[in-house]
């Protein structure tokens, strides 16, 4: 979305590994998926209670308040990790419905591409990318510097939280990186971070190979963690809001955690 | 398949089981509260270290093309699972305080099937337990034709008012199903003499089995014994049989097993309340009425598979409440934070030091109340716990809740 003529783009490879990255991501999912379905016990008893599903929906999934019971601060460290994650994946989803789905000259098309929607787009891009480095923050800070005695810290736990910080920070350069090689204009200042990063790039000799350089990097580590969601701790983004709905209709069997 | 050549069968798991192991997120909840934990510091003992395990031998086995997502665990791997595995209470504290509400206690119970059927589990002092249950149909090594031996000790001394029919005789509507360790453990038999004076002096119509009741068969289902279903069945029939309307247990392991496993097995046609509830409701409906007032402060115990299990907190305390001259006076660990004193799920056998310890520290925190008197409606808590007030040497005094209902009422 914009900026495409700045610097080079591979395009041919960003379709190849990201189609990989989705290809392995779904073979992976096929394999777990699978692999659940081999057990053979009961997985409910009860008749499905979707409104205390859908309240549990609600209550521990989008506002986690089972985290807040616990601890505010880890409280706010998921919560700006969730959100970010979510708003960046939808932003992904806008983009990739513009590429694909919605016609160029169509009115939303234009808004979004041409209009003022284009400037807050890159305003909510630069706005989920903050929340969710905040929230890495935190969670860097309890976990290597505070050494919460509840964590036992293993490869896995490192690798996402890296991988999540270098996602997101390798954006924010490629974005200022793009801005610092753009003619001056006020619409830049909508990517409020980038715009302010871009004075690191001022007159840097070859900033067209670095953002060529950051822009295969950044699709590339997408692609990787797409294909490692369903071998990581990753995959409870889908597993655990699962299991927590499941577990609010079942929980009847036993007592009183949704009384 | 394991280097051992052993395998995990998923037979015994659900669907939801295996998803759960990929909802953990490693958070650590569970090591915070969890009561082994405490005692021992080790993260092998974490459930979360059980769920990774677990993940490591299962991948292993389900490796998939080539080898793909998994290799095959080692031995270390396997025995340090194990260990975990076992030396775990059950206690179900874990699935209340894990964000993602993983049901753990389910998933360790199937496991541990799995593991039995794989014959990589359970511990050799386990298995033996469990053989010697199922040959004598209780766990305390006695013949059944010993189980109401209570009787005539409690007429004897006088402690027990009248004498207990046997529900095949006066076909009662009420069966007072007293449970192995309140019939065989003589230090704890007060509380099937507690149980049936009460319900005479409440005017209950009710009978027990004697020598006829068999065990509920619990700990085979907590350690994974797979000959627990066939056990239950015959234990649901032959209650089903008697046409009762009412099944009352002194044993909160008991009241977990009718409660929660057999409700999986098969038909029940009976209501099922443990003794703390019935009284309560014996209270509530004014046929007993605490009159003899027990001056001082208590704290009460919530057995784990009573309140976390069963979410009974409330009808104890009211008994508490109703008893006058009584100050209940609440833990830091209560309800469904309670600590587990460490007696269920096979600890006990799989590590008695540890179950001991355990005790030991519920005791310390029931005398962090500064209370005089403390109170359980389990026979198997009360058990682990005189044993831990013992080795403590604490000033507090023990009552089970059914003596202390008893005493108010004014019987003995």
């Amino acid at each position: 979305m914009g900026g495409a003529e700045l610097y080079y783009k591979p395009w041919t490879y960003f379709w190849i590994v990201q189609s990989l990255g989705v290809l392995l991501l779904l073979t992976g999912l096929g394999y777990k998926i699978s692999f659940y379905f081999k057990a053979r016990r009961r997985s409910l008893y009860n008749e499905p209670d979707f409104l205390i599903m859908l309240k549990a929906f609600f209550r521990e999934v989008l506002f986690q308040k089972q985290l807040a019971e616990k601890s505010a601060g880890r409280w706010l460290a998921h919560m700006l990790i969730f959100y970010g994650f979510m708003g960046l994946l939808l932003l992904s989803a806008i983009a990739v419905a513009l590429e694909t789905v919605i016609p160029e000259t169509s009115r939303i098309s234009l808004f979004m591409l041409e209009g003022a929607g284009h400037n807050y787009y890159k305003a909510a891009g630069d706005l989920f990318g903050v929340v969710i480095l905040a929230g890495l923050v935190m969670a860097f800070v309890r976990r290597y510097i505070k050494k919460d005695s509840q964590l036992h810290t293993e490869a896995g736990d490192t690798i996402t939280l890296a991988a999540l910080f270098l996602l997101v920070a390798g954006g924010f350069l490629l974005e200022a990186v793009r801005i610092s090689m753009t003619a001056s204009g006020p619409e830049l200042t909508y990517s409020f971070i980038g715009y302010r990063l871009a004075a690191l790039f001022d007159g840097a000799a070859n900033a067209g190979g670095l953002a060529t350089a950051l822009w295969v990097f950044h699709a590339t580590l997408n692609a990787i963690l797409l294909a490692y969601i369903p071998h990581s701790k990753f995959l409870h983004i889908i597993n655990s809001p699962v299991e927590i709905i499941l577990n609010a209709s079942e929980e009847r069997m036993r007592g009183d955690l949704y009384i | 398949m394991t280097e051992t050549g052993k395998q995990l069968k998923l037979d015994k798991l659900s669907p939801r089981q295996l998803m759960s192991l990929d909802a953990c997120t490693r958070c650590g909840e569970c090591q915070k509260w969890c009561p082994v934990y405490t005692l021992e510091s080790k993260e092998d003992v974490t459930p979360r270290s059980k769920i990774k395990y677990l993940k490591k031998i299962l991948k292993g086995e389900n490796s998939g093309l080539f080898g793909l997502f998994g290799r095959k665990p080692g031995p270390e791997t396997l025995a340090r699972f194990t260990k975990s595995l076992y030396e775990c209470s059950c206690c179900n504290q874990c699935h209340f305080v894990c964000p993602a509400r993983l049901d753990t206690v389910e998933l360790w119970e199937n496991t541990r099937e799995a593991m039995y059927e794989a014959g990589m589990g359970p511990l050799p002092e386990q298995k033996t337990y469990c053989e010697n249950l199922k040959r004598d149909g209780n766990p305390f090594k006695k013949e059944q034709a010993h189980k109401a031996e209570w009787i005539e000790a409690g007429l004897a001394k006088g402690t027990l008012t009248e004498m207990p029919e046997l529900i095949t005789d006066n076909l009662a509507p009420v069966l007072l199903f007293l449970g192995c360790t309140a019939s065989f453990d003589e230090k704890i038999n007060m509380v099937s003499q507690h149980a049936a004076n009460i319900m005479n002096h409440a005017g209950v119509r009710f009978g027990i089995l004697g020598p006829e009741e068999n065990c509920c068969y619990g700990k085979l289902r907590r350690i994974g014994d797979p000959e627990f279903r066939e056990k239950a069945v015959g234990n649901i029939d032959q209650i089903n049989n008697l046409g009762i309307e009412t099944l009352v247990t002194a044993c909160s392991g008991c009241y977990k097993t009718f409660k929660n496993d057999y409700a999986r097995i098969g038909k029940q046609n009976y209501e099922i309340y443990h003794l703390a509830e019935y009284i309560d409701l014996l209270h509530r409906q004014g046929k007993i009425r605490f009159e003899v007032p027990i001056e001082g402060k208590i704290t009460y115990h919530d057995p784990c598979l009573l309140g976390r299990h069963n979410g009974i907190y409330d009808a104890p305390r009211r008994i508490i409440a109703a008893i006058p001259g009584l100050e209940l006076v609440e833990m830091d660990r209560n309800r469904q934070y309670s600590r587990c004193c460490g007696v269920g799920g096979g600890l006990k056998m799989a590590n008695h030091d540890l179950q001991e310890e355990a005790s030991v520290y519920r005791i310390k925190e029931a005398e962090a109340t500064r209370a005089e008197f403390l109170t359980t409606p389990c026979p198997t808590c009360y058990s682990g716990l005189a044993g831990a007030m013992a080795k403590a040497e604490s000033p507090l005094k023990m009552y089970h809740l059914a003596e202390l209902a008893a005493r108010s009422i004014g019987i003995n």
